[in-house]
């Protein structure tokens, strides 16, 4: 399981971490870095330090040679004639005033010590002691045959000093043939040099040509023949005149440079002990670590504030979450610098304002479904456990049973409104909520008000989740009292009921037959009317057609009567003799005017009779054929012509003579016939009929169709006085008419109604608007139904 | 308190480390200390530096080796000047620094003057050159790795007589190193005498003024001994050897074994051709081990080594494989005694249970500049 841990301390550790990381860096580059150069530096000032002092070591050193050398010029110059004696002296006095040599002796070709002098000893004495000693064993006379002729020795036991010396030698040529002049120089001397030589925590040393140390700082060294031939850069040393390393001398670690000298072939040895070496970079990281370790304590004494700081700034945002969760929801904004935080801040603000308002719409929510439950008037509204005890009572459960909240609270329903049956059954119903047994859940009952009054109440019960996960169960109900006397009464009056529908029945079928036969009574007097209304037209058909007749007969008649009274004329002129060719052509020409008028009006008279008798056939007989429309309606007004003839009004036909039917011409040329008559009789009045048209348009009827598919589109408009909107929706009823009491029968336009729907088997519409026109549009089927 | 977790402790851990890298010199473990004392300078430096030589060659090439149980070992160099107030002050200054062992001294006077100092502290002291009869016997913290004085110089008495059938001698012995050469001068001439053989002169005299030498010299001749016998350090052996060869050319000269390193041919030149030298070693040995030891001795030091030299290797070697098997400073010396028996460049090293060793002589006699053996004894 994860441990928490404060904010302040997490926060802590990871500063520390940044805080630390600097000082491993440092660290890591003081080592790596830092302390390789500074010891290379270290070396390399060494180096610079060991050349110096070797230089100087060489000049020590060409300083006791110079002084052997100006000893041996002198001595070379000397006139042979000087004896022994001086020579002595000589001697003695170079080697008492001598700061560098402690022996100075001459060996002869025998290798045979001759003239000796010593530092601090009588001449005399050491004379005796040492003159004869055998040099040519010892260093100053190489092995394997070689001769040191001049120069410096190694070191050896010097037999003269007792002491650890090094010998100058220089060759001088004399009577008794070449002599070594030896010049000892105790080694110990030679640590002066390297004390003066060496600074404070610097040891110089020299060391012979066998890596012998000849000099060392302190004089007890020089004597000891210490070899250091072992030490790590004489390996080097071998390769280059200039080396450094690490080396141990005496139990103490240093770091030295050794370059080697030229003459003589010795070594100077510049070193440092390690401490001194460290030493210096100790101070560095001693400062370093000081100055690190404060700043690390700084920034972790930060770091611990800080994280304390920005804890606290978690701790009033924690307050703040806080104060929301308890429910005060009123805060201020915080004033803090960092954004988040701010941020954060004011978010939970508005988070807390959010959910003030959520809570406060929920509290009326939940105020309104209690009012809902509360005030619900007619709805009782009670929550029981399953024991059946109130634990929450509405106020329309107080109204209907009378029992107040206080009082019903705690109480099972047998000591409220409930017999014991009615709580028996109460209850099973509850249980059977509670046990969810399905759809048993609800109940009809009747209680007893408190104020003893008798009552029925019809209701349910559901289950709720209460909070304690105990079953809550709701009952609402509402009082059917009245409900339930009222279906008594329904049940009573319903049985009476049959009897009386009985007898309205019997009344009603009497009326109905009744009824039945007036409808009959009318549909017989509407088809008379019709059929008269035929009568009517074939009659007025008739004497039109007579009219008509007669016009062309008289003219006819008129022109044979010409014809005739011409023929007797000219007969009588004939049988005279009195005819003269240009009566004869005058005879001629008008004979055959008179013939033509005959013919001319025989004919019209043929047609219109042949016309006539196409109506008069098809009006009178409903005949089915196939026919032209425009035939037809050219015919049906021919038929009309003696009543349209008298009126200035135009006909227009437009209609194709290709559309063919096959229909009843008969009552279609009805149809035709009597929208013409309408459109001359009711559309135009008295004095455009007969006379021109005082203003604007001349009067005119247009009849024009156009077939569409399978039917026939005819129409017939007028521009006249047009149809009021009332009207409209009248003219096609039987004994509609505007012209009461002026001889119209009313019937004509439900006539065409009638043919047009049942017996064409299409439809007629009119549009009018008054002042402007009328115009009835049919629409026939070109193969009208069998009926 | 603040927890760190773990990757914060490994974190503290480097910085330990580093640290420690930066500070450079985290403590090693402890080497083991070997102690040395002898006189280094002056006219018996040809006995301590070679002495000291020898033990160093021994100590670098164990520590070459990883050094003994992963300690390697220092090597602390004290120098007594042959003088007994330096030599105990230089022991003393041993034992403060907890050394596991002192090789040394290197004279029988030196040893005698520190002896008590080692007992003392219970560390093991093991002579390199010592010979003194005065120490033999003893229970103590001092092993002699050489036969005592009266063996080796009875030894030279009876080659003396038998061999060079020399009848008479004098000697001249350095009271600076008196308990080995008194004892010396006086086992031989015990000895020698014993056989029948006079003895002339027995002069003591103190090292350090060579103007007394001639003197010295002219003394020892009274009497006209066959043999002159200097029991003195090398140089004053070369001085007396001239001395005594330019007043007289015929009379035999011999030293101890004490004068006989290289320094003695060195110095005297002519005047010791033909001297009677004993020595500790067989200087023309053709043993392996020898050969090597002697290569890497010259190779390193660029010197001969002699018997100092040779003794001291042979010391701290037995020293250093005691230990290889018995890492214990505090038994060393039990541990010594208990194995006995220990394999030199030259033969055995054998103690007894006073931890007192035997060891041989070797009769030399310069020739051309050279020991020669003349006779192992």
């Amino acid at each position: 399981m994860a441990k928490y841990r404060p904010l302040a301390t997490a926060l802590l550790r990871q500063l520390i971490l940044v805080a630390v990381v600097p000082f491993f860096v440092t660290a890591a580059f003081f080592v790596w870095q830092l302390y390789p150069e500074l010891a290379q530096n270290s070396a390399d000032q060494h180096q610079v330090l060991a050349k110096v002092l070797a230089n100087e070591s060489e000049l020590y050193i060409r300083g006791a040679e110079e002084q052997i050398d100006s000893l041996e010029d002198f001595l070379a110059d000397l006139p042979e004639t000087h004896n022994d004696e001086f020579l002595r002296k000589r001697l003695d006095r170079f080697v008492q005033n001598s700061n560098h040599f402690d022996a100075i002796y001459f060996v002869d070709t025998s290798a045979s010590i001759t003239h000796i002098s010593i530092h601090g000893a009588d001449q005399a004495a050491i004379t005796a002691l040492y003159s004869g000693v055998d040099m040519s064993l010892t260093p100053l006379y190489q092995k394997r045959g070689k001769l040191i002729k001049s120069g410096w020795s190694n070191a050896f036991l010097s037999v003269v000093t007792g002491r650890l010396s090094i010998a100058y030698m220089v060759l001088i040529d004399s009577r008794e043939g070449r002599k070594k002049l030896v010049a000892e120089l105790a080694i110990d001397r030679l640590s002066k040099l390297s004390n003066h030589l060496a600074e404070s925590d610097y040891l110089v040393m020299i060391l012979d040509q066998s890596a012998q140390l000849i000099s060392h700082p302190n004089p007890d060294f020089s004597q000891q023949q210490i070899n250091l031939s072992n030490l790590p850069f004489f390996q080097k040393t071998a390769q280059q005149d200039l080396a450094s390393s690490r080396f141990q001398l005496d139990g103490i670690e240093y770091f030295g440079t050794v370059l080697s000298m030229d003459t003589p072939r010795w070594y100077v040895v510049v070193a440092q002990s390690e401490k001194a070496f460290t030493a210096s970079l100790y101070t560095i990281l001693e400062k370093w670590l000081v100055a690190i370790v404060v700043a690390v304590l700084l920034a972790l004494w930060m770091a611990y504030r800080r994280s304390l700081a920005f804890s606290k700034r978690f701790h009033v945002l924690n307050e703040l979450a806080t104060e929301v969760a308890l429910g005060r929801y009123t805060h201020s904004k915080l004033e803090i610098e960092i954004q988040e935080f701010r941020e954060l801040s004011e978010n939970l603000i508005t988070m807390a304002k959010a959910i003030e308002d959520r809570e406060n719409v929920l509290q009326a929510k939940e105020q309104q479904l209690r009012n809902t439950l509360e005030k619900a008037p007619n709805v009782a509204v009670q929550w029981y456990d399953e024991f059946g005890t109130v634990v929450y009572w509405n106020d329309a459960s107080e109204k209907i049973f009378g029992y107040a909240r206080e009082d019903a609270m705690g109480l099972t329903l047998d000591k409220l409104m409930f017999d014991a049956a009615a709580t028996a059954k109460f209850g099973a119903t509850l249980k059977n909520v509670v046990l969810k047994k399905g759809s048993d859940h609800d109940f009809n009952l009747p209680f007893r008000h408190k104020l003893g009054g008798k009552g029925k109440i019809l209701g349910a019960v559901f289950s709720i989740s209460s909070q304690d996960g105990k079953a809550l169960l709701v009952s609402m109900s509402t009082d059917i009292t009245k409900q339930s006397n009222a279906e008594e009464s329904i049940r009573k009056l319903n049985s009476e009921l049959e009897a009386r529908v009985e007898l309205r029945t019997s009344d009603l079928k009497a009326t109905n037959n009744e009824l039945n036969e007036t409808l009959d009574t009318l549909n017989n007097t509407v088809t008379q009317l019709v059929h008269s209304e035929k009568l009517a037209a074939l009659g007025s058909l008739v004497a039109g057609v007579a009219h008509e007749l007669n016009t062309p007969i008289g003219n006819a008649l008129m022109a044979a009567t010409s014809l005739s009274d011409f023929a007797r004329d000219i007969d009588a002129k004939f049988r005279d003799g009195s005819m003269a060719k240009s009566t004869f052509e005058q005879f001629l020409s008008d004979a055959q005017s008179a013939a033509g008028i005959t013919y001319r009006n025989l004919e019209k008279a043929s047609e219109l009779i042949s016309s006539f008798k196409h109506v008069a056939v098809d009006q009178s007989s409903s005949q089915r054929r196939q026919f032209h429309l425009s035939e037809l309606v050219n015919e049906v007004l021919m038929t009309l012509h003696p009543q349209t003839k008298l009126q200035a009004i135009d006909i227009d036909v437009c209609i194709s003579p290709y559309i063919e039917l096959d229909s009843y011409p008969g009552p279609l040329g009805q149809v035709i016939s009597n929208l013409v008559m309408n459109a001359f009789v009711h559309a135009f009045c008295q004095d455009e009929r007969t006379e021109e048209r005082g203003s604007g348009e001349q009067g005119r009827v247009e009849i024009h169709a156009q077939q569409e598919k399978l039917q026939v589109v005819l129409a017939v408009k007028d521009n006249g006085s047009g149809i009021s909107d009332d009207a409209l929706n009248k003219i096609f009823d039987p004994f509609y008419t505007s012209r009461l009491g002026k001889g119209g029968s009313g019937l004509g336009l439900h006539i065409v109604h009638n043919i047009v729907e049942e017996v064409l088997g299409g439809q007629i519409k009119v549009d009018s608007k008054l002042e402007h026109g009328t115009s009835f549009t049919i629409s026939i089927p070109l193969v009208s139904p069998y009926n | 308190m603040i927890k760190l977790n773990g990757f914060s402790v490994a974190r503290r851990l480097a910085l330990t480390l580093s640290l420690c890298m930066v500070i450079s010199s985290c403590s090693e473990t402890e080497p083991w200390r070997f102690g040395f004392v002898g006189g280094l300078s002056g006219r018996i430096s040809d006995l301590g530096g070679p002495a000291r030589n020898g033990m160093l060659l021994a100590v670098e090439e164990i520590n070459a080796l990883g050094g003994i149980d992963g300690r390697q070992v220092e090597a602390v160099i004290k120098d007594d000047q042959q003088n007994p107030e330096l030599a105990k002050t230089a022991v003393q200054q041993l034992l403060a620094q907890s050394v596991d062992v002192i090789i040394g001294p290197v004279t029988s006077s030196m040893a005698v003057s520190v002896v008590d100092l080692a007992n003392q502290a219970e560390t093991l002291m093991m002579g390199v050159t010592v010979t003194t009869n005065d120490l033999s016997g003893k229970n103590d913290f001092f092993l002699r790795t050489l036969s005592a004085t009266a063996v080796h110089a009875a030894e030279v008495a009876d080659y003396v007589y038998d061999v060079l059938g020399i009848r008479s001698f004098s000697v001249v012995y350095d009271l600076k190193n008196k308990s080995y050469s008194q004892g010396w001068a006086n086992d031989f001439s015990h000895k020698f005498k014993a056989k029948g053989g006079l003895s002339k002169q027995v002069l003591g005299f103190e090292s350090g003024q060579p103007e007394e030498l001639p003197k010295i010299a002219t003394r020892l001749l009274e009497g006209g001994p066959e043999m002159v016998l200097f029991v003195t350090n090398s140089v004053d052996a070369a001085l007396l050897a001239k001395l005594v060869r330019s007043q007289n050319e015929s009379v035999t000269i011999g030293t101890s074994e004490w004068a006989g390193t290289e320094r003695l041919v060195e110095m005297g030149g002519k005047y010791v051709e033909g001297a009677i030298v004993p020595q500790y070693l067989d200087r023309e040995s053709q043993e392996p081990a020898y050969l090597v030891f002697l290569e890497s001795y010259r190779k390193r030091f660029n010197q001969e080594p002699g018997f100092p030299g040779m003794i001291a290797y042979n010391v701290t070697k037995t020293v250093i494989s005691t230990l290889l098997e018995h890492p214990n400073a505090k038994a060393l010396k039990q541990n010594i005694l208990n194995t006995g028996r220990f394999p030199s460049v030259q033969g055995e090293l054998i103690f007894d249970e006073f931890g007192d060793a035997r060891s041989k002589t070797y009769i030399t006699m310069v020739k051309d500049g050279k020991f020669k053996v003349q006779v192992e004894l």
